[in-house]
């Protein structure tokens, strides 16, 4: 039965084994796509070098280049941490003297303690107003602007 | 009359803009294709802002108006700071790389010099490091060294010994010498020179090496083929114990966890490694280790019983010397003579496990184990009680297997054993 299958390698072959069918899949010959073999061509050699194909390459280091480039790696990861936790105190200073200035407003003053907590549903940041920038812009004034 | 605000406009905010100017100039560079290599480095940004006013009126402004997340920052020059990874006079000499080439390469006396692991000439000439690699490493370097003699300094504040290790362990951890030499030597056969375990920083490694594989290969086989809770309840693993037969009848070879062995291998007494990563007091600490067989048929009650191998006490290790082999102790340490696996016929895989455990420190500073031959039963030996009543703490463990082969009968006639049975199936 087995040297059936193997005379006949292209095709899907169905067997009668006592009563059940059986398939048996072997190599596929026929092309899937219904394009000519010179634009499937075309088609594979741009696949293979499509950006989805490039993996990022193996660093083939040296040992010596290795303990070089995982020093580098630990030096820039304990700076990065160190300017997180900078960050994040001064973000905690900054979040505490909020706090002691608006307690403090309560005291002082619960009627602008209350102004200044009103709620503000519904009230969008300007969209009129100019973006912060570093450097003048291109076209410093619209002169045909209407709101 | 535009290009003369971007001059003006740098001028006046000179030094705020100093690095955002040489991200332009990074910038327009990229964009050539024969210049592409060169933003890699942080060194080639540095240039005065005169000579590039010119390209900076160039561009145009949207990259202008690009909020500067970048910017480049000279670190702090650390040449005030102390150049502790360098200087061995109070440090030992193992935190260093014994050979002077590759030493000389890695901080690169000389420039160009080509990786000396790298053997062939060929492979040498055709392998090109990363480019700016030596100059970005410098600087690392610095910043690490200059991090380091913080806790140098915080060391000599400290008394407390575990605390005095961990700082000693920070502070040499990112010494890339001390990662090379840890991570391209042998650490269970190290040479002391190299990889000495009394510096706690390569405990510290030795012990994440050990966790990160032969540790948990070895609780794994433990517990699989039950000899916890078979031999002792459970096992909190703080030191590596390794097991090796290297008599001429044995394998010279470090045995894995759970491995047959054939009679003969094991004909002679094994040598076994403990390896400590905690800190422990090693004028005083001594060891106890027993082997133990849980699989001996025990007929009477249709069930098994364990037999004492070997049993060796009050043995001194150090963080380097822990090899345990006949050289190390005498008669006076040995509890039960080596009595080597000989399973009976038909009996079945045999477990030998090797148990290692910390004797209790005393105050008066008499710290050996009296054991008494009462206690001693090599026939049918209850390790849970033995472990109980001479307070032992099992620290590590290791196990091998057994079974009968045709060496057994060759085995029991050297140590003047009587022929071991033949079990056969009984229909019930």
């Amino acid at each position: 039965m087995l040297g059936q299958t193997f005379k006949k390698p292209c095709r899907t072959v169905v067997e009668r084994v006592s009563g059940t069918t059986v398939f048996v899949r072997n190599k596929r010959t026929k092309s899937k796509s219904a394009m000519s073999p010179l634009a499937q061509r075309v088609v594979t050699q741009l696949s293979v070098i499509s950006a989805s194909r490039k993996q990022p390459k193996l660093l083939k280091l040296s040992r010596e280049d290795l303990i070089k480039h995982q020093t580098i790696e630990k030096c820039w990861s304990i700076y990065q941490q160190q300017q997180r936790e900078r960050r994040n105190t001064q973000l905690e200073l900054q979040y505490k003297s909020m706090q002691g200035a608006m307690s403090l407003l309560q005291e002082l003053s619960p009627r602008l303690f209350e102004a200044a907590n009103a709620p503000e549903k519904g009230k969008r940041f300007p969209m009129e107003m100019k973006v912060p920038t570093d450097f003048p812009p291109d076209t410093p004034w619209h002169y045909h602007f209407r709101k | 009359m535009r290009i003369l605000v971007y001059i003006m406009v740098p001028l006046f905010k000179s030094i705020y803009c100093r690095c955002r100017l040489k991200i332009v100039w990074a910038q327009t560079e990229r964009k050539d294709p024969t210049k592409q290599d060169n933003h890699n480095s942080i060194m080639r940004y540095s240039y005065t802002i005169s000579q590039r006013l010119d390209i900076v009126t160039k561009v145009t402004s949207k990259t202008m108006l690009r909020r500067s997340i970048h910017t480049t920052r000279i670190l702090k020059n650390s040449n005030a700071a102390p150049h502790i990874w360098s200087d061995f006079s109070k440090r030992p000499s193992s935190l260093s790389i014994q050979s002077p080439k590759v030493k000389n390469y890695l901080f690169q006396e000389k420039p160009y010099l080509d990786p000396p692991s790298i053997k062939r000439r060929s492979n040498r000439i055709k392998y090109s490091s990363p480019e700016h690699m030596d100059e970005i490493f410098k600087m690392s370097y610095d910043f690490l060294e200059q991090r380091a003699s913080k806790f140098y300094d915080l060391v000599n504040k400290t008394k407390n010994p575990s605390k005095r290790d961990t700082l000693l362990t920070k502070a040499e951890i990112n010494n890339p010498e001390v990662q090379y030499n840890f991570q391209f030597n042998d650490k269970l056969d190290n040479i002391k020179s190299i990889i000495d375990y009394d510096v706690p920083v390569y405990r510290h490694l030795g012990k994440q090496h050990w966790e990160s594989y032969g540790q948990m290969l070895l609780m794994q086989r433990l517990e699989t083929l039950a000899a916890i809770p078979d031999t002792l309840p459970t096992l909190v693993p703080r030191a590596e114990v390794n097991i090796k037969f290297p008599f001429s009848t044995g394998v010279n070879k470090w045995i894995e966890p759970g491995e047959f062995l054939s009679s003969n291998v094991t004909s002679m007494c094994p040598v076994l490694k403990v390896q400590e990563y905690d800190h422990v007091d090693v004028e005083r600490q001594l060891y106890t280790i027993l082997v133990v067989n849980p699989d001996v048929p025990d007929l009477n009650n249709d069930s098994f019983k364990t037999a004492l191998c070997y049993g060796l006490a009050n043995i001194k290790l150090s963080y380097n010397d822990n090899l345990i082999d006949p050289r190390k102790f005498n008669s006076s340490n040995i509890l039960a003579d080596y009595l080597p696996p000989v399973p009976e016929k038909n009996a079945g895989k045999q477990r030998f496990v090797a148990w290692v455990f910390r004797q209790p420190l005393s105050e008066d500073g008499q710290n050996s184990l009296e054991v008494s031959q009462e206690d001693i039963n090599r026939d049918e030996f209850d390790i849970r009680q033995f472990t109980k009543k001479y307070n032992l703490d099992p620290i590590g463990a290791h196990i091998w297997r057994s079974e009968w082969d045709v060496n057994v009968a060759v085995v029991r006639e050297k140590y003047g054993l009587p022929p071991g049975r033949v079990f056969s199936r009984v229909r019930r």
